[in-house]
């Protein structure tokens, strides 16, 4: 697994609006220019936070990327524990 | 120039980031110490706010991670996670001259980065959005910490950090002959055993 490049793109996402906006509007394309394995690529398609967070990326990383994407606090933490999808 | 106050306090993000979310019996009194805070800041009436702060992926990924970095800039622009600890993005103008005494007198003892395009975060909001209303802030980043230790290793030992502690950044405020009046803020993390999630799962070391 890559973990660093997982990590560095959220960071880029989280940190220059310019990303965030390809994030949201052209995801494919973006994740493609990072070095990531199909299983990072899925979740990161899929902002699947618990894969992520199981994967070893950082809680700050994923944090404000969930409360950027709107998922409040109680169902962030409640993905994370897998008692939601 | 004169110290007017040095303040400590938590910058956990659910402080602003979701308040009622713990029962009031928990978060009110530290509501009300923060109000304190504020209070007391005000009072003081700073020229400048020198906020130390841990950082949080602000301004530093893995690729190069300095130990100890300060801005230096006539503003600064933050906080860079602003839906997560819920306030508004901002400008908050900065104190360029201070801060490149504060960096002159720090690097006598240790190696410093200096940015001057620093980003802010939860870690230095609090205190400068209650300060700011007259003074300019400096913010000053040490290496990511909060428990992320293992993201970032190796962190600064204890006694690397003394150059760039309170007293030591009093000390080297007061000794300019500058008539600037200056508060200090400690703006630290509660790893606090009451966090509600701590979950047994495995985690890779980076």
């Amino acid at each position: 697994m890559s973990l660093y490049e997982v990590q560095k793109l959220l960071f880029h996402v989280n940190r220059e609006p310019k990303v965030l906006n390809r994030f949201l509007g052209e995801r494919e394309t973006l994740i493609a220019e990072y070095r990531l394995t199909q299983e990072e690529q899925c979740a990161l398609l899929e902002t699947d936070f618990r894969s992520l967070y199981e994967m070893g990326v950082h809680s700050l990383l994923l944090g404000p990327l969930a409360a950027t994407l709107g998922v409040s606090f109680p169902d962030y933490l409640a993905i994370l524990r897998g008692n939601q999808t | 120039m004169s110290l007017v106050g040095a303040f400590a306090a938590s910058h956990a993000p659910g402080i602003t980031g979701r308040p009622s979310l713990p029962p009031a019996v928990e978060s009110e009194p530290i509501f009300r110490a923060y109000e304190a805070l504020r209070d007391r800041l005000e009072a003081a009436r700073p020229d400048v706010l020198v906020v130390v702060s841990p950082e949080h992926w602000a301004n530093f990924f893995l690729d190069n991670m300095p130990s100890f970095c300060i801005g230096i800039a006539d503003e600064f622009l933050g906080p860079t996670d602003e839906k997560f600890v819920n306030i508004p993005r901002r400008r908050v103008r900065g104190h360029t001259r201070l801060a490149r005494v504060l960096a002159e007198g720090i690097t006598e003892e240790v190696d410093l980065s200096t940015s001057q395009e620093m980003a802010l975060d939860h870690g230095v909001m609090p205190s400068s959005a209650s300060a700011s209303k007259r003074a300019a802030c400096n913010p000053y980043h040490r290496q990511l910490s909060c428990g992320h230790a293992r993201a970032a290793a190796p962190l600064p030992r204890p006694g690397r950090c003394n150059p760039t502690n309170g007293r030591s950044l009093a000390g080297k405020s007061c000794a300019s002959r500058h008539r600037w009046v200056v508060a200090l803020a400690g703006n630290a993390g509660i790893r606090s055993d009451r966090n509600r999630f701590r979950p047994p799962l495995s985690r890779r070391v980076c």
